[in-house]
């Protein structure tokens, strides 16, 4: 029996036998005067999401109708109407990654790097280059929560485009470094509570046996070439992140049960709708703890191929379709996977919005960012790279959100070609997130590239 | 339609590719044997005894790689039995360039990943504990004489088995400690001590990560021989999937493998472990990639279920285990055989009868008339390389190129415009389709002309592997094409023939075993001397692969290294 996460069960300290050893959430006696921020000084916790769906979108039918903050939703977006004052929708901007490999080069729109590596030991390949925004804001976070980074996902497909890393990570710590997006709900549980439960305290015994294991890393070090020495600093990276967890835990928070779903159904057969509400509800569940301000989900690689049994007309490879504008017709199997993914990211952003602090709800603190790997799926396009973004971040995006837009699509615009106009640079929208949570910051990914020292202010409150 | 497809035309293509995209296939074929020698040993000089050339060998570099998932599971299971196993859990392996070996070794590890590792090794320590006796037959002091003496004795010996070395006495004394530590944790209790021990050793790198640095060769400044200890871990976790036991790590370490025919006994003797054949799936698993098929439409499919996949992949096992070990004979039947292994789940996907029982299987021979030959007209093949309805040249097509003859077909220039054309409003096949808007486009066909007619063959076996004639739409299905070199080919069984007898196959599979048990990619010019090497002796031992097994894990492209990476 699948469990959907029960809400508000916080703050009943211990359960039955075993300690709930969660970070303490807000309460109203923790706060300052003006809520604020902890009476101890420490900022009120920001949160961060990336959520990617793959293979672009029909940008005709997904482009906001107007600019600023009278924009109307467009045909594709409708399901996240109820969330429309907490949306900002950037798009016509330019993905400027310098090099093309079919959909690789779209997930510069979350790195500012070109990809690396390309074409290295077979045709399909390459490796991200740097760090994704989620990276950089979890080094940022890591020192304030238990766990510095959530990585999801739903649909278990690999493309069969990437004998590397880039399709497959929408999280990368920087080159060789990719976070997986674990699909599997129970598994995400265990990341996120399951290490938490003990019969009896033994956190203490625990933290020195890491420490002891650093030393075995400082024997191996001395023999290993540089490649193999990052990848044990990564491994301490990872010692550090558990005795962290262990560390500053307190008990205080229920821990919610097990979903008890492994996401085990084969491809073409995938309950996308329920997996991602379940992540959605285990992160949701995560930020309100604050055991961690950082998740990505990855709801659908790009060039993967399953067919969307939950989609009707689905009945083929939903990569194949993008690259079918025959199947863009109204009603057709592309426009109804195109509104289908629309509502599963409004039941993720409608998910935040619905789990309440004492300040507000999650959207109220978090910036989420969603985006594709192509803007028209058909052709691979990274011009009019889509990007729309959900909660204000404690007031740092506009809200009520605008469409932010340089210029509006080319009437002369058909499916099957790259859309124009497109100009600015998507790292601009990363530096801007990014902003929020280091204001020092002042550039995001690769110099004379695709990444950007002009943070996009016109979405800033 | 005569399709310039020919395997001159290949060889030439597979060449350029192994220089811009895919380290895959040797160049040549027959007649290019005598470029090899015959696998001795090359003198001190660096000369090439067989061919009295230059060494011109050049080792991948050394490092180090984490435990895959497998072998982790196996390794517990060796040292603490069956339910350790089953509580066990890890971190999931990513794959690089198609294998979990590679990503191993050059991917970082998540930051979550010593967490899955301490929360596995405590639940392992507690199943241990609770099931002692597989630990006892190498420390019988847990079971007879739990003291802090036996602290010691499991530091010693269960540090040595899982570090694959004798430890250092300041190592032993810092898991002592632990284990000191975790005793007074537990007011006393002897078994607090020794769960603290086991999971201070089971989440030290030295566990986790095998090293692979070797020892600079006295003569080649720039090469590197695997020490005896680290070659019988590398040739363990290949050939059984797991660490080695301790007596063959201590047999390693007096240097009794230093003398190559105890080292080759040793492999043999591997491979006559029955842990060998699961490990050798476990390479299989990855090569072919059949072990999770993709859901199919039951609407269109009624015979599709969950049962009828996990049927589809334990045929295929059954074909490697019966041409490999069973019967030990040449691996291209894999490609041609003219038999297989059924079930009552598949008697009608193959239109066979008289397999009634559940988890009953035989060894048929299937009908006629329907042209099977092997894995490339099997279920599993074809319910892999289609879609959730209908079939899929191409990607029966790519995997056929990609896998089989290691020919990466690369991606799509940056000026091809990949939208697929609008199709014809009459009824087609797919080959017509496919001919129309895959092969008649020069943008397309300069790509798709290495896919999509190696499958015209296999139009006759549907998304589920089922024998057809017509398509949906009543069409019948034309199979026949022909191919330069490779003559004209008629129906499935051709297809197989062909793609048996194609040298790049034999190449390719070493090639393939090789990214697998060395977890890094081959170098075909840099290696070239000793693939050519390993290519030869495979083919002299007809193609056996227990045979390339043993010669590939005595050869230099498994025991030497270069500088550490």
């Amino acid at each position: 029996m699948r469990k959907h996460l029960k809400r508000r069960t916080f703050l009943r300290g211990m359960l039955g036998g075993s300690v709930a050893t969660i970070a303490l959430p807000p309460l109203d006696a923790m706060m300052n005067l003006t809520q604020s921020a902890f009476a101890d000084g420490t900022d009120m916790p920001v949160r961060y999401v990336s959520w990617f769906w793959g293979n672009g979108i029909m940008i005709d039918k997904w482009e906001p109708v107007g600019v600023g903050a009278n924009y109307q939703l467009n045909t594709h977006t409708m399901p996240l109407a109820a969330h429309k004052d907490y949306l900002n929708f950037v798009t016509g901007l330019d993905n400027r990654c310098t090099e093309q490999i079919t959909h690789h080069e779209g997930m510069t729109v979350w790195s500012g790097y070109t990809m690396a590596d390309i074409g290295q030991g077979a045709g399909f390949f390459s490796n991200t280059a740097g760090p994704t925004i989620d990276a950089l804001i979890s080094e940022l976070t890591k020192s304030k929560v238990p766990i510095s980074g959530i990585h999801t996902g739903v649909s278990k497909a690999q493309s069969p485009a990437d004998n590397g890393t880039t399709m497959h990570s929408l999280s990368s710590r920087g080159y060789l470094q990719p976070n997986a997006a674990n699909t599997n709900p129970s598994a995400v549980w265990q990341a996120l509570f399951g290490s938490f439960v003990q019969p009896k305290d033994d956190r203490e015994l625990r933290i020195s046996i890491l420490d002891a294991t650093k030393e075995d890393v400082a024997t191996l070090k001395s023999k290993l070439g540089t490649a193999d020495l990052m990848r044990l600093d990564a491994h301490l990276e990872s010692v550090a992140a558990l005795q962290t967890k262990l560390s500053t835990a307190a008990p205080v928070c229920e821990l919610p049960p097990d979903p008890d779903e492994d996401n085990s159904e084969s491809l073409n057969n995938e309950k996308l709708t329920l997996i991602n509400q379940l992540q959605a509800e285990l992160v949701a569940y995560a930020f309100q703890c604050d055991i961690t301000r950082v998740a990505t989900l990855l709801f659908l690689e790009g060039a993967a191929e399953p067919a969307l049994s939950e989609v009707p007309g689905n009945n083929d490879s939903w990569h194949q379709y993008s690259h079918n504008t025959g199947s863009w017709g109204p009603g057709g199997p592309f426009e109804n996977g195109q509104i289908f993914m629309m509502s599963r990211l409004a039941d993720f952003i409608g998910t935040l919005k619905s789990s309440m602090e004492i300040d507000g709800n999650l959207l109220d603190s978090t910036i989420l960012m969603a985006s594709s790997d192509c803007s028209d799926g058909s052709v691979h396009a990274i011009s009019r790279h889509p990007i729309l973004l959900a909660g204000h971040g404690r007031g740092y995006l506009k809200y009520p959100g605008i469409h932010y837009q340089p210029a509006p699509l080319a009437a002369n615009y058909s499916y099957g070609n790259w859309p124009t106009p497109s100009s600015g640079n998507t790292s601009d929208v990363l530096l801007a997130i990014l902003q929020r949570f280091d204001p020092t910051a002042n550039f995001i990914g690769e110099q004379n590239g695709a990444g950007s020292g002009s943070p996009l202010n016109d979405i800033l409150a | 339609m005569k399709l310039t497809l020919g395997h001159a035309a290949w060889r030439s293509l597979v060449s350029l590719a192994l220089l811009a995209f895919a380290p895959g296939c040797k160049d040549g074929g027959e007649g290019n044997d005598d470029e090899a020698g015959e696998g001795e040993d090359d003198d001190a000089d660096g000369t090439d005894t067989e061919t009295g050339g230059e060494d011109t060998y050049v080792p991948p570099p050394g490092g180090m790689r984490r435990l895959l998932d497998y072998q982790y599971l196996n390794s517990i299971e060796m040292m603490f039995g069956a339910p350790a196993r089953a509580v066990a859990g890890h971190p999931v392996d990513l794959y690089l360039h198609g294998y979990s070996s590679i990503a191993a070794s050059e991917l970082s590890p998540g930051l979550d990943s010593v967490e899955l590792y301490e929360t596995s090794a405590l639940a392992i320590a507690d199943a241990a504990i609770a099931n002692p006796k597989t630990m006892a037959t190498f420390l019988p002091c847990v079971m007879e004489s739990p003291d802090t003496a036996c602290y010691t004795q499991v530091a010693e010996t269960l540090g040595h088995i899982a570090w694959r070395r004798p430890l250092t006495p300041e190592e032993i004394a810092s898991i002592v400690d632990t284990a000191l530590a975790g005793q007074e944790w537990g007011e006393g209790d002897f078994n607090a001590g020794l769960k603290y021990e086991i999971v201070r050793i089971l989440i030290s790198p030295h566990f986790l990560y095998v090293s692979e640095l070797g020892v600079q060769d006295p003569e080649q400044a720039e090469e590197y021989w695997l020490t005896t200890p680290e070659l019988v871990t590398r040739m363990s976790l290949l050939l059984n999937g797991r660490i080695p036991r301790l007596d063959v790590l201590i047999n390693a370490e007096i240097g009794i493998y230093d003398d190559p025919a105890n080292l080759e006994a040793l492999a043999r003797g591997m491979l006559d472990s029955p842990e060998a054949r699961v490990a050798l799936l476990e390479f299989f698993g990855e090569y072919l990639d059949v072990e999770d098929l993709p859901g199919k439409d039951t609407a269109v499919h009624p015979l599709y279920s969950d049962a009828l996949a996990a049927s589809m992949t334990e045929e295929v096992h059954r074909l490697i285990n019966d041409i490999v070990w069973t019967r030990d004979v040449d691996f291209r039947e894999f490609i041609e055989a003219d038999y297989t292994f059924v079930d009552a789940n598949l008697t009608e996907v193959y239109n066979v009868n008289g397999i009634d029982t559940p988890g009953a299987w035989e060894k048929r021979t299937l009908p006629a008339e329907q042209n099977r030959a092997g894995f490339l007209t099997s279920a599993a093949f074809s319910a892999r390389n289609s879609h959730v309805q209908g079939n899929s040249t191409t990607r029966r097509g790519q995997y056929i190129q990609q896998r089989f003859l290691c020919f990466s077909v690369p991606p799509p220039p940056a000026d091809v415009v990949p939208e697929i054309p609008e199709p014809p409003g009459e009824p087609m096949t797919l080959r017509d389709l496919m001919e129309q808007i895959h092969l008649e486009e020069e943008s397309c066909a300069s790509c798709h002309k290495y896919m999509d007619p190696l499958a015209f063959p296999l139009e006759n076996f549907n998304a589920i592997g089922a024998w057809r004639t017509v398509e949906p739409n009543g069409l019948p299905i034309d199979p026949v094409v022909e191919i330069d070199n490779w003559g004209l080919l008629e129906n499935g069984a051709d297809l197989a023939a062909s793609v048996a007898m194609s040298p790049a196959l034999d190449d390719c599979i070493v090639n393939n075993l090789l990214r697998f048990g060395r977890g890094s990619l081959e170098d075909p010019l840099l290696e070239e001397q000793e693939l050519d090497r390993l290519y030869l002796e495979f083919e002299n031992a007809n193609f056996r692969v227990q045979e390339l097994l043993v010669k590939f894990v005595t050869s230099r492209l498994f025991r030497q290294v270069g500088e550490p990476k």
